[in-house]
C-alpha cells in the first residue's frame, strides 16, 4: 500500500522582515519578500514497510520535506498524499506545552494526532512506562531536563501506533538504556511494516536502517536509490570519505593518545550509576605489535602481527555487545574495519557479564604512514554504539619497498 | 495594482466565505472534539493553577471589577437613573456580558502567540483556536450571568440570560477570527485593541442608560455596535422582549457583513500563521 505519495511537490516561500510585510502578501496575493526555494519539485512514492533515508547538507531541504509530510507546513504546489496517521519527531518536545504536566501533554499531543481519549487511556501506562519519567509525569514539562523531554516525546509519538513515523536526527534519544529501547522500537516499527522517514547526518545509520535513500542538495533531489549507492556518492561529493563510526560518538569525549584510557571498574561503577544505565562498557583494551604491547606501535608492512585484545562488560538484560575495530588515517577516514557480527564470531559472556575477544591481523598490509586504531562496542545489530575508544592506539607503519598508497593487497603477476 | 474581479465571482466568494465562517469552526470542533475538550480543560487549569484559591479567581476577578464600578458610581458618585431604575440592576445586566465580550476580544489579538508552542510544529487545526477562546469565556460567564440575573429578578430571566450568552457566542465568531489574524500580523492592532475596548466601555451605555446621553449625541449610538448589543441584552433580560427593529437589523447586517471578510482573511493567512509566530 502506498502510504506517502509526492507528485511534483515543492515549497517556495518569501522571507519577510516583519509580519506586516507578510500581511501585505496575504491581502494583495503578491509576494514582496525574498523568494526562498526551500524545496524544488519532488516526486516520490513510499509503501508500507519502507524506510526512507534523507541525506544532504544543512539547508538542503531535508527538514522542509519532512515538515510537508508531517503536515506542519503546506506545499506551495504539487500533489501530496499521506495515507495514515503520522507521528513526527521533528524537534525537541514538538507539540508540548511547557506549562502543562507530562500527563496533560500526553493527552493534548495525542488528541492533536487525532487519537481518541479512550484509546489514549488504554495506552497511557505504556507511554509513561516507556518514557521512564516516573513521578515527574505530574510536573509541568518546563521542569524537565532536555533528556526527559525527548524521552516523553518519543514515547508518545511511538506508542500511539502511527502508520508513518518521521524522525529528524533523533535516533540517539537520551542515553544508555533509553537509547537502546528507542532504537529497538524503531526497528520493531520497521519490521511491522510501518513507513519510516529518517533524516540524519549519520551515514552509518542511513545505510544500516534504510531501504531507500534520497540525497537533497539546494532543495533538489540530487540522487535517489539504494542507500549504499547514494551514501557513497554523497560521501564522494563532500570530498571526504567521512568516517562513519566516529560520527556516532556523541556523549563522551574520545580518549586520545595523550590521555590515558581508564576502563571503569564495574563494581565501583555499579554503585554510582543506576543499574543498566550503561549497557556495555570496556574493561580493558590491549594492542600488540608482535608481542610488544603499547599505544604507539611500530609496524612493518606485511610482517608485523597486530593484535587487539578487549574485555568488556555488557548488561545481561541485552544481547552480548559486538566488538568492532577500525583503522583510520590521520584524517579519520576509515581504511578498514572488522566487526564480530559480520565475521560471525561466537561470543561468550561470563557470570560477571564480561566478554573477552581477541583480534589478529597476522601480517598487517598497511603501507607506510601513521594510522590510528579505534575500538567500538556496539549493539547486537552493530548499529548503535555503546562505547568507543577512538584513536586508542597509534600505528607507525614502515615498509621496505616503494609502493604507494595505504594498503598492499594480495596479488600475483603472471 | 489592478483588481479585475467579475461581480459574479465576487458574489460567489462572498457567499462561500460567509457560510464557511459559520460552518467550518463548528465542523472543526466536531472533528476534533477530544482535542477541543482537552484544550478547554487546559484553559481552566491554566487560569486557576498556581493560585491558592484556584477556581475562586475565575469568579473573583470579574466580580471585583464590577464591585469597583458599583462602589464608584453608586456609592461615591450616587448616580441616579431616570424612572427609578436601580443602578445596580442596570449596571450588572450590561456589565457582565461586556466583561465577557471584552475579555475574548482582548485575548484574541494575542491568541496565536499564546498557543504557538502547541501548533507551530504539529498538524494542529488552526481554525480551532478562535472558537476555543470564545467557548471558554462564554462557559465561564454564563453561570455568573444567569446567577446574577436570577438574584436580581426571578427564574423567568434564566432563559433570556442564556440567550444573551448565546448571542455573544455567535456575534463573536467573525470578530475573533478577524482579530486573531490582525493581532498576529499587525502589531499596532494588538497594541491598540485594549485601549479601544476601554474607550468603548465609556462610550457604550453600560455605566449609564442610553436615555442619559445628551440628545445631540444620541445619533452616534447607532454607529456603536456595542451600544446595540447592550441595548439588546437589556431588552431581553429586563423586558423579556426584543429591542426596536432598527437595532436588530443593524446588528444582524453588521454581523453578516463581517463573516465573509473574516473568513477570507483567516483562510488566506492560515499558511502564514505558523511562520509568523
Amino acid at each position: 500500500m502506498v502510504t506517502i505519495g509526492l507528485d511534483g511537490v515543492y515549497k517556495h516561500y518569501h522571507l519577510y522582515e516583519n509580519n506586516l510585510q507578510r500581511f501585505r502578501e496575504i491581502i494583495t496575493g503578491k509576494a514582496h519578500g525574498k523568494l526562498i526555494k526551500a524545496l524544488e519539485p519532488v516526486s516520490l512514492e513510499l509503501k508500507s514497510g519502507q524506510v526512507l533515508g534523507i541525506i544532504g547538507n544543512n539547508g538542503a531541504g531535508k527538514s522542509t520535506l519532512l515538515k510537508l509530510i508531517a503536515q506542519t507546513s503546506a506545499p506551495t504546489g504539487g500533489n501530496l498524499q499521506v495515507n495514515g496517521r503520522v507521528a513526527a519527531l521533528l524537534e525537541l518536545g514538538t507539540g508540548f506545552h511547557p506549562e502543562l504536566t507530562g500527563h496533560e501533554n500526553i493527552y493534548l499531543y495525542s488528541s492533536i494526532l487525532g487519537i481518541k481519549k479512550q484509546t489514549m487511556d488504554e495506552l497511557y501506562d505504556e507511554v509513561v512506562d516507556f518514557s521512564g519519567i516516573g513521578n515527574f509525569i505530574h510536573q509541568p514539562v518546563k521542569t524537565y531536563s532536555s533528556g526527559m523531554f525527548v524521552r516523553l516525546a518519543f514515547s508518545v509519538a511511538t506508542c500511539v501506533e502511527p502508520d508513518i513515523l518521521i524522525i529528524d536526527e533523533a535516533l540517539s534519544v537520551g542515553d544508555g538504556q533509553f537509547a537502546r529501547k528507542s532504537f529497538d522500537r524503531i526497528m520493531k516499527f520497521k519490521e511491522s511494516g510501518k513507513t519510516i522517514l529518517f533524516c540524519s547526518h549519520s551515514m552509518f545509520h542511513i545505510e544500516a536502517i534504510c531501504d531507500k535513500t534520497i540525497w537533497l542538495e539546494k532543495g533538489r533531489v540530487k540522487m535517489e536509490g539504494s542507500p549504499d549507492i547514494v551514501v557513497n556518492a554523497y560521501k564522494m561529493d563532500i570530498k571526504a570519505l567521512t568516517s562513519s563510526l566516529p560520527e556516532l560518538h556523541k556523549s563522551t569525549p574520545a580518549p586520545m593518545l595523550d590521555e590515558e584510557f581508564h576502563p571503569v571498574d564495574h563494581q565501583e561503577k555499579d554503585a554510582e550509576v543506576p543499574p543498566n544505565k550503561n549497557l556495555a562498557s570496556f574493561e580493558k583494551i590491549r594492542v600488540f605489535a608482535d608481542n610488544e604491547e603499547g599505544k604507539k606501535l611500530q609496524i612493518i608492512n606485511n610482517q608485523t602481527r597486530l593484535s587487539v585484545e578487549a574485555s568488556y562488560y555488557s548488561d545481561k538484560s541485552v544481547a552480548i555487545a559486538q566488538l568492532a575495530v577500525a583503522i583510520h588515517d590521520e584524517n579519520d577516514h576509515i581504511i578498514t574495519s572488522v566487526c564480530t557480527l559480520m565475521d560471525d564470531v561466537e561470543l561468550h559472556r561470563d557470570e560477571n557479564g564480561l566478554t573477552h575477544v581477541k583480534l589478529d591481523y597476522p601480517k598487517i598490509a598497511l603501507l607506510k604512514g601513521r594510522y590510528y586504531l579505534g575500538v567500538y562496542l556496539m549493539c547486537e545489530r552493530c548499529i548503535m554504539v555503546y562505547e568507543d575508544a577512538i584513536r586508542f592506539a597509534e600505528l607507525n607503519v614502515q615498509q621496505s619497498g616503494r609502493e604507494l598508497g595505504v594498503v598492499s593487497l594480495p596479488h600475483h603477476w603472471s | 495594482m489592478s483588481i479585475a474581479i467579475s461581480p459574479l465571482i465576487f458574489l460567489t466568494g462572498l457567499i462561500k466565505n460567509t457560510i464557511a465562517c459559520i460552518r467550518i469552526p463548528f465542523k472543526e470542533v466536531i472533528a476534533n472534539r477530544d482535542l477541543f475538550i482537552a484544550l478547554l480543560k487546559r484553559d481552566f487549569t491554566n487560569r486557576t493553577s498556581g493560585a491558592g484559591l484556584g477556581a475562586f479567581w475565575l469568579l473573583a476577578q470579574p466580580a471585583l471589577q464590577v464591585v469597583a464600578f458599583w462602589f464608584l458610581l453608586d456609592v461615591i458618585l450616587r448616580v441616579r437613573f431616570p424612572g427609578n431604575v436601580s443602578f445596580l440592576d442596570y449596571f450588572l445586566i450590561g456589565m457582565i456580558p461586556w466583561v465577557c465580550l471584552s475579555e475574548v476580544m482582548q485575548r484574541s489579538v494575542r491568541l496565536y502567540g499564546e498557543f504557538a508552542a502547541i501548533f507551530k510544529k504539529t498538524p494542529f487545526p488552526l481554525a480551532l483556536l478562535p472558537i476555543l477562546s470564545i467557548t471558554i469565556s462564554v462557559i465561564i460567564y454564563t453561570p455568573i450571568y444567569i446567577g446574577v440575573a436570577f438574584i436580581l429578578y426571578d427564574w423567568s430571566v434564566i432563559l433570556p440570560a442564556l440567550l444573551v450568552m448565546l448571542i455573544i457566542f455567535i456575534w463573536l465568531i467573525p470578530v475573533i477570527y478577524l482579530f486573531s489574524v490582525l493581532g498576529l500580523f499587525i502589531r499596532d492592532f494588538a497594541q491598540v485593541i485594549p485601549f479601544i475596548l476601554t474607550m468603548s466601555m465609556y462610550v457604550t451605555p453600560i455605566l449609564y442608560m442610553p436615555q442619559m446621553v445628551p440628545e445631540q449625541y444620541q445619533f452616534y449610538l447607532a454607529y456603536n455596535p456595542f451600544a446595540d448589543l447592550i441595548a439588546l441584552f437589556h431588552s431581553l433580560v429586563e423586558q423579556k422582549q426584543l429591542p426596536e427593529n432598527a437595532i436588530i437589523y443593524r446588528m444582524f447586517f453588521e454581523w453578516l457583513l463581517l463573516l465573509a471578510p473574516a473568513w477570507w482573511l483567516f483562510n488566506r493567512s492560515k499558511k502564514h500563521i505558523r511562520e509568523a509566530v
